[in-house]
């Protein structure tokens, strides 16, 4: 049993808590992500508006997209390979951030204030590689129980048997249901591994320990949590979409004038494309910061929970102290 | 010295058990925001979705130009007004009243301000926001002009909105004016505005405004509606009661289905057309007046609020 002082909680209280937290550690939050996802977004920004830039000035041009040259194909590839390199350090800094943001909420709730530098620097000491290999396993674990059944299916309507068709799309059900079921089961494997550096194979057996017997509560919370941050996002991000494609939407709405007017106008097919690019990189980074300083945050508050209920801390005394 | 939660849950009955729990106010507001954010649209989208369904399987038809798509539209819009107004009820303004009886106060009219109010205050809001509307508008026309929207989509975007008998037009008053000007002020004012303004006193006004323009998911009219939420905000906080925002909301609406009202040869009763900026340059400086005259009007009500509502 930890020194900590923390009772289970009821839902109003993990809200309380959660939205307390956020208030909190929000700027620590949004500094690390900034660091760390800011880069990839302006890569995957600027290397998807030269490559939208480079397919337009090809559509424009003369000789269209069946005569391409070979220093043409060249170019767009490097830029392909471009976004390629922003998207994986997106989906690398995504994992990085969640481990420290994971690591501030954990502090704030134990009492310890942490700053991003502190968060960062013990996320980059070995937590991060194995939350990579979480994340491969689980994935891997996740997509073969879906894949199998889903193989079965394909090969029963290839040899046109009806009965492995069947059983392949009853399985297909199985499989989901069973993999939501694991989701959530192997849900707090992320703060059993930045707060306990726990390794991977025991992350899982922890948070599949957690979550017994409280399987439902942690699932209905989960998706209620789910729900209200994408739409928090959606609503924050409705305007910047605007914003950021006003070139791409007034295309799109000059193509639809010319539609109309039965009038078939390339350029302005070409310009929506070119707009495209940079907007959609800045879109994507700005929506997967905001997700990220806030959704491993009630992880956070879940795992105390769960860990309170288990009764690995002391009871408060007089009511709940919130941090 | 007395402990002033305490006080303020003695003089308000801040007896529900979020209060009784000692829980941030900021957190129910943010969490009401939300939640009931996701039952409205997510159920308004499923009903619209199922309304939509059973005209298309009672032979509604689409088409593939703007034309056919208006026609094939139209035989929607009734479903779709009946949708909001189940939607704007069920989903909106009753868990707002059960969270705010549960979470915080069995005196839901006393929590929300739904108390008597003085006539000035109302007609001076009604006064209000009618001069605010031509600035407003302007500035979602320049959006639509800037953005090279076809006339034909915004003929579209205007039909659930658009009566062609008196009968249809009461009926879209009922669901456009005062189902909005109940259930949304109930919302936005009486709960979340309420409860952010026991902690952040005056910011409540702009962080709600700013709330209310984004809520409605519409990002060309974002600014009219931020501007329009600060100040129906404004008008509940200034006179601690929701009728001048209530009233205020159904002026508002009822100006745009009043101008959408087809008459028997189809053309609308009010035929604007664009704004003129001079119509903005003349009616601008009068709501600004009027908003001071507001002020001035509110002063005494204002200052002698009981200290609980101080926000300090």
């Amino acid at each position: 049993m930890t020194s900590l002082s923390l009772a289970p909680m009821t839902l109003g209280d993990i809200f309380d808590r959660l939205f307390k937290l956020i208030g909190k550690t929000w700027l620590r939050n949004l500094t690390i992500a900034a660091i760390i996802l800011g880069p990839a977004a302006l890569i995957m920004g600027a290397s998807a508006d030269m490559g939208f830039s480079q397919l337009a000035d090809l559509l424009e041009s003369e000789q269209g997209l069946e005569d391409v040259t070979t220093a043409e194909l060249s170019t767009f590839l490097g830029f392909a390979l471009w976004f390629a390199i922003g998207l994986t350090l997106m989906v690398i800094g995504s994992v990085i951030v969640t481990v420290a943001v994971t690591i501030v909420g954990c502090a704030e709730i134990s009492g310890e204030s942490l700053s991003w530098q502190e968060a960062l620097s013990r996320t980059f000491h070995v937590r991060v590689v194995k939350v990579i290999g979480q994340y491969i396993l689980e994935g891997a674990m996740l997509t073969a129980i879906v894949v199998i059944p889903y193989a079965l299916l394909i090969i029963g309507i290839a040899a046109d048997s009806v009965a492995l068709g069947f059983l392949g799309g009853l399985l297909i059900v199985a499989a989901i249901l069973f993999a939501v079921y694991l989701g959530i089961s192997f849900a707090f494997t992320i703060p059993a591994i930045s707060w306990e550096d726990a390794d991977v194979i025991e992350s899982f057996r922890r948070s599949w320990r957690l979550v017994k017997g409280n399987w439902w509560r942690t699932f209905g919370i989960l998706i209620l949590m789910g729900m209200m941050v994408s739409f928090a996002v959606s609503i924050i991000m409705t305007p910047l979409y605007l914003i950021f494609l006003w070139d791409f939407f007034r295309a799109y709405f000059d193509i639809l004038s010319s539609i109309e007017e039965g009038v078939n106008n390339p350029a302005v097919f070409v310009t929506m494309i070119k707009s495209l690019g940079f907007g959609i990189g800045i879109l994507s980074g700005i929506s997967s910061i905001i997700q990220l300083i806030v959704t491993p945050l009630y992880s956070v508050v879940m795992y105390f929970d769960l860990r309170a209920r288990r009764g690995e801390f002391s009871q408060p005394s007089s009511g709940v102290t919130v941090p | 010295m007395a402990d002033p939660l305490f006080e303020q849950h003695q003089s308000e009955n801040l007896d529900g058990s979020w209060e009784r729990n000692g829980r941030s106010p900021n957190t129910s507001a943010l969490l009401g925001l939300l939640g009931i954010g996701v039952l409205y649209f997510n159920g308004q989208s499923f009903l619209a979705l199922a309304a939509v369904g059973l005209v298309r399987l009672s032979g509604g038809d689409t088409g593939s130009s703007f034309d056919s798509l208006l026609t094939s539209f139209q035989s929607y819009v009734g479903p779709l007004r009946i949708v909001v107004f189940i939607s704007q009820f069920a989903l909106m303004l009753a868990p707002t009243l059960i969270l705010i009886k549960r979470w915080h106060s069995s005196h839901v009219r006393a929590y929300v301000r739904l108390t008597r109010g003085s006539l000035t205050d109302v007609l001076l809001a009604v006064l209000v926001t009618v001069s605010f509307l031509p600035a407003g508008n302007y500035v979602a026309e320049e959006f639509i002009r800037q953005l090279r929207i076809p006339e034909k989509l915004m003929q579209m975007n205007a039909e659930i909105f658009t009566s062609r008998s008196p009968a249809e037009f009461l009926w879209l008053v009922v669901v456009v004016c005062v189902t909005p000007a109940l259930c949304e002020e109930l919302f936005f004012r009486g709960y979340i505005q309420r409860t952010f303004e026991r902690t952040m006193d005056w910011r409540s006004v702009i962080l709600v405004g700013a709330i209310f323009g984004l809520f409605h998911f519409n990002p060309l009219g974002l600014l009219t509606l931020a501007v329009l939420g600060m100040l129906l905000g404004y008008f509940f906080y200034r006179s601690q009661s929701i009728l001048p925002s209530m009233a205020a909301h159904f002026t508002n609406n009822f100006i745009a289905v009043a101008a959408l009202y087809l008459t028997s040869d189809g053309t609308p009763l009010f035929s604007a057309g664009t704004i003129p900026l001079w119509l903005v340059a003349v009616t601008l400086p009068v709501g600004i007046g009027l908003l001071y005259l507001y002020h001035s009007h509110t002063a005494f009500r204002f200052a002698t609020r009981s200290p609980h509502e101080t926000g300090g």
